[in-house]
């Protein structure tokens, strides 16, 4: 671990993980947060054709 | 003149337009997205050559200053999106800024947390209270609040102007942060990216730094269209078009 960080290698792999981590999160909320409205509103409009017929 | 420019704007800028544009726009992004992500991360951390001072420690830079130029760019998107939004009531001004905070605040503790990284090989410490490093910590706060102020108000309409004035009041901080290494002497270094100055930035360095701001852009424009697009249909559910689409 020491000799990782005196290589400075540590810091590098360090910054490439959070920026990885940090990009995950953002795109997995974007995307479920996406499918979960479209369910959620297909679901009410089925309910509401379904009440109109 | 600006009765003509708010029908035009209007008439443009509509949800339905944007939900339209952006739901196409969304996988030709995704594309280019990993396209440069991938010159750029091989290009900056094997084919460039490691600097003379530095050693290997440098190649932060293709994380760090992408990162702090995007949270600059997002807050002043989101500056330009309140101005927007008091000045013509767009609705989907006030939907790009809500949607660009969370980023814009990622961005910046990303910039702050890279630096630190890369000040502790390079300077000794992960901190020191200098004029770049406190104001880019001040804007990391500014996002905070613009997103708790967000959270606090219920009313759309409300919510949506106090948040507005607030980014206004905020802009200040970014040129400060931008001036911040010329108008005070600094530990943190002057512009990285010149091609003018001498001596500028070696083309091995320079191109997979631009690959990877092109990156770090393109992944606010997809996360952009995503929330955004969310956003709108949450917003417009009950409206014709939004119907249209999901039937």
């Amino acid at each position: 671990m020491t000799s990782l960080f005196s290589s400075y290698y540590g810091y590098l792999y360090l910054s490439v993980a959070m920026t990885i981590m940090i990009f995950a999160v953002h795109s997995f909320q974007a995307f479920f947060e996406r499918r979960r409205m479209h369910q959620q509103l297909s679901r009410y409009l089925s309910r509401q054709l379904s009440h109109h017929f | 003149m600006q009765a003509i420019l708010t029908k035009l704007l209007t008439a443009i800028l509509t949800p339905k337009h944007f939900y339209r544009i952006s739901s196409r726009l969304l996988w030709p992004l995704i594309f280019c997205f990993f396209i440069t992500l991938g010159y750029g991360l091989y290009g900056g951390l094997y084919l460039a050559p490691s600097d003379y001072q530095q050693g290997e420690a440098f190649r932060i830079i293709y994380l760090h200053v992408p990162a702090a130029f995007l949270s600059l760019f997002i807050y002043t998107i989101i500056f330009l999106c309140s101005v927007i939004f008091l000045i013509w009531r767009l609705k989907l001004a006030d939907i790009i800024a809500q949607c660009s905070a969370a980023l814009g605040a990622s961005m910046t503790f990303l910039a702050l947390f890279t630096g630190a990284l890369w000040g502790k090989p390079m300077w000794g410490c992960f901190w020191v209270w200098d004029a770049r490093l406190t104001s880019e910590l001040i804007l990391l706060f500014l996002y905070f609040g613009y997103m708790g102020l967000r959270a606090a108000i219920p009313l759309m309409e409300t919510r949506a102007k106090i948040s507005a004035f607030f980014a206004i009041v905020g802009m200040v901080d970014i040129p400060i942060i931008h001036f911040s290494v010329y108008w005070w002497q600094t530990l943190h270094q002057g512009a990285s990216l010149s091609k003018l100055a001498r001596p500028s930035i070696a083309n091995e360095m320079l191109f997979p730094l631009i690959s990877m701001m092109a990156a770090f852009f393109l992944f606010y424009g997809i996360v952009i269209c995503l929330r955004a697009g969310t956003e709108i249909v949450s917003r417009e559910r009950k409206t014709r078009w939004v119907q249209e689409c999901l039937t």
